[in-house]
């Protein structure tokens, strides 16, 4: 089963999700903000995260620094940005610092479904490239 | 530096002055000393003079002795003479002897003595004596006859190997005569030619007088142009005088005259041209200083001025300088402060659009999900997929009212309408609603000590509590505990609302108020920066005031204080 981490402050949008995400079949994960995102990812080693950008204590693009600084084993997680901030500048930076997608507020859950689909195909492939070589 | 030039400048007219004087100074010391020169230079000429004078004198004093034996014998060495005397011929004695001694020569006295000695004719100052006497002179003159009388004898006389020729006896002397010099000579009648002879010892003799001190000298004066000459026995200092020596060898007296000093007199002719000459020259130098001074004191003075009017000139130039500084800097101040508000407002536009996107995020996921979900809805997943909604839309509409009170506040349209109201459940109210939008946190609240109601506008200071609760919320995420205290005092209504968040720093606590503005440490977490400013607004309008303290880490307390009896009258109108 894949397993998806849900970063958001938002306590109602971190619920929404992942009741989506659960009816589409994934283990979930949940954490407020970027830093007990960190100790999520370093605990359970989810296959995909998504993570909001304005948060308290750490932030989004903290968080990702963070784990390409002091965790680059963890930096093949794919990283998919889901942000309020829709303006260019958070894009690049975020998309830069290694995300995957970044994905905008309000949400479309097909969209958002979609993104992880392909994010797990590609996961899926890796491993059993991984395996055949 | 000034005063250092304004003090050379003094001296330069001092040196100008000093200049004057020592030209003056050397002006008079020429003068002086070519005073001293010239008379140093006409006492000299004086000297020369006065010794050709004296030689003149002598001289002529000389030869008037020396003339009388030659007088005496162009009278006495005639034919006739021998003739005419030996007879007796008065009147031709008188014409041709005493009033030629008299007239020709200047013989005061002639005197003539026949062959006896006897006194046979006297004649004194042209007058005939007849009747034949001597004055005070007798005796030399008798004197002097005997002299000649005795060498006539010697011719006569045996045994005299050679007697001198008779043209040749003559007897002379100077000597004083009743107090007075003369020439006394005596000479013995002789025939010019050997026609006539006389016998020897027959010999008639004459005997002149001639005083030094009348006619004689008169005649020298004359001829030497001194009309001062005159005798005298004791002779002034000024005068000068030439002694009258007697064959004695005594001095009879002094003939003295007033010396002639051309020197002197040069002198005397042109000091007033000299003096008049110096004055002049002093007085141009004088008038060449003050000049110069003048001119100097001139130059001195535009100096000055010129360089008053060149430290004007440098301290408008600096002035202006400072002024155009002071305007450069003003115009970076406010480029600066206009940079900063659009920075701030861009910031504003972005975090109003998250604002905005994160209740909509919600809204139109619980929407999704119910859609999605619509074959096994159970009816209290419905009810809390509603209230998520329902909240989502507080969260917008109390959006939208911040960013359009600030609108009215910032275009002054805001109008209270104050009402009696509990302070007390107005909070309650509040903390009711954020407790619905978010369920982490609890609000301890201690609302007791607050008046009953007071005076204020519902809907704004609804908002004011509603900005400070959700601060403390967003700005605390991880301390959940929230305390309301409230206090009166001095007719103010006081509430404190204390999280333990995440605090400030001290830095942005002046600027806290200001539209916009963020605290540093807000970074990450989403606001507009537009509710501090609105609430500081809103109380102020209550004529209320509101304070912060903070620190980073250590949460943040905001106290409110209003006043009981309502926003003050001329608050109202400003409002208005």
């Amino acid at each position: 089963m894949i397993t998806v981490l849900c970063i958001d402050d938002e306590a109602d949008i971190r619920q929404l999700i992942v009741e989506e995400l659960k009816d589409a079949g994934f283990a979930t994960l949940e954490a407020a903000n970027g830093q007990e995102g960190l100790e999520a990812i370093l605990s359970y080693w989810p296959d995909i995260v998504i993570c909001d950008i304005s948060m308290p204590v750490m932030d989004g693009h903290q968080l990702l620094a963070e784990i390409q600084l002091n965790h680059p084993e963890l930096f093949n997680i794919p990283f998919i940005l889901l942000s309020a901030l829709t303006d260019k500048d958070n894009v690049l930076t975020g998309l830069r610092a290694g995300a995957a997608d970044y994905l905008t507020k309000p949400i479309d859950f097909d969209l958002l479904l979609a993104k992880l689909a392909g994010c797990i195909a590609r996961l899926e492939n890796d491993r059993a490239v991984g395996r055949a070589l | 530096m000034r005063r250092r030039k304004v003090g050379h400048m003094q001296q330069n007219i001092r040196i100008t002055s000093h200049v004057t004087i020592v030209l003056t100074l050397l002006t008079a010391l020429t003068a002086l000393l070519l005073a001293g020169f010239m008379w140093l230079a006409s006492a000299k000429v004086d000297d020369i003079a006065l010794t050709r004078q004296t030689g003149y004198l002598k001289q002529g004093l000389d030869e008037l002795v020396k003339a009388v034996q030659h007088e005496l014998e162009s009278v006495t060495t005639s034919n006739d003479a021998v003739l005419l005397a030996s007879k007796g011929a008065h009147q031709w004695i008188a014409d041709n002897i005493g009033t030629w001694m008299h007239s020709y020569f200047n013989h005061d006295r002639t005197y003539l003595f026949n062959e006896r000695d006897e006194l046979v004719f006297a004649m004194r100052d042209g007058q005939d004596i007849v009747a034949l006497t001597f004055l005070d002179d007798e005796k030399p003159v008798a004197a002097l006859r005997e002299n000649v009388r005795a060498v006539l004898h010697r011719r006569i006389a045996p045994g005299d190997s050679a007697p001198p020729a008779i043209a040749e006896i003559f007897a002379e002397q100077i000597l004083a005569i009743g107090g007075r010099p003369a020439v006394v000579s005596a000479r013995p009648i002789v025939p010019r030619t050997d026609a006539v002879s006389i016998d020897a010892g027959k010999e008639f003799i004459t005997v002149a007088v001639k005083f030094l001190d009348a006619g004689a000298v008169e005649k020298i004066a004359r001829s030497t142009r001194n009309e001062t000459l005159h005798f005298t026995t004791d002779p002034a200092e000024s005068m000068a005088a030439i002694p009258i020596i007697a064959t004695a060898g005594s001095t009879l007296g002094y003939l003295a005259w007033q010396p002639i000093r051309p020197g002197l007199m040069l002198i005397e002719q042109i000091a007033p041209a000299g003096i008049a000459g110096v004055a002049v020259a002093m007085g141009v130098v004088i008038f060449l200083g003050r000049g110069l001074r003048k001119t100097s004191i001139d130059l001195s003075e535009s100096r000055l001025a010129l360089m008053r009017h060149r430290d004007q000139l440098e301290e408008s130039v600096r002035l202006r300088t400072a002024e155009i500084e002071r305007q450069r800097e003003e115009l970076d101040r406010l480029l600066a402060q206009e940079r900063h508000v659009n920075a701030l407002q861009r910031q504003f536009v972005t975090m109003a659009s998250h604002e905005f996107r994160t209740p909509l995020a919600i809204i139109d996921a619980a929407a999704q999900r119910l859609s999605r979900t619509k074959t096994s809805q159970k009816p209290e997943y419905v009810e809390e997929k509603s209230a998520q909604i329902r909240s989502a839309v507080l969260r917008m509409v109390d959006l939208m009212e911040s960013i359009l009170s600030a609108g009215r506040l910032e275009t002054g349209k805001t109008t209270l309408k104050p009402e009696r109201l509990s302070l007390a459940e107005l909070i309650e109210t509040c903390c009711a609603r954020q407790t619905d939008i978010r369920k982490s946190h609890r609000f301890h609240r201690d609302l007791s000590h607050l008046p009953q109601t007071i005076l204020a506008d519902r809907a704004t200071i609804e908002q004011v509590f509603t900005n400070l609760l959700s601060n403390a919320v967003k700005y605390a995420p991880q301390a959940p505990d929230i305390h309301i205290r409230t206090w009166t005092k001095n007719g103010m209504s006081y509430v404190s609302i204390q999280d333990a968040g995440i605090g400030m720093d001290a830095e942005d606590l002046p600027k806290l108020f200001q539209p916009y503005y963020r605290a540093r440490s807000a970074t990450g977490i989403a606001g507009t920066g537009i509710g501090l400013n609105i609430v500081k607004q809103i109380v102020d309008l209550h004529g209320g005031s509101i304070s912060v303290e903070s620190a980073i880490g250590q949460g943040t307390t905001f106290t409110v204080a209003l006043p009981n009896k309502g926003p003050l009258a001329n608050l109202i109108k400003r409002a208005a």
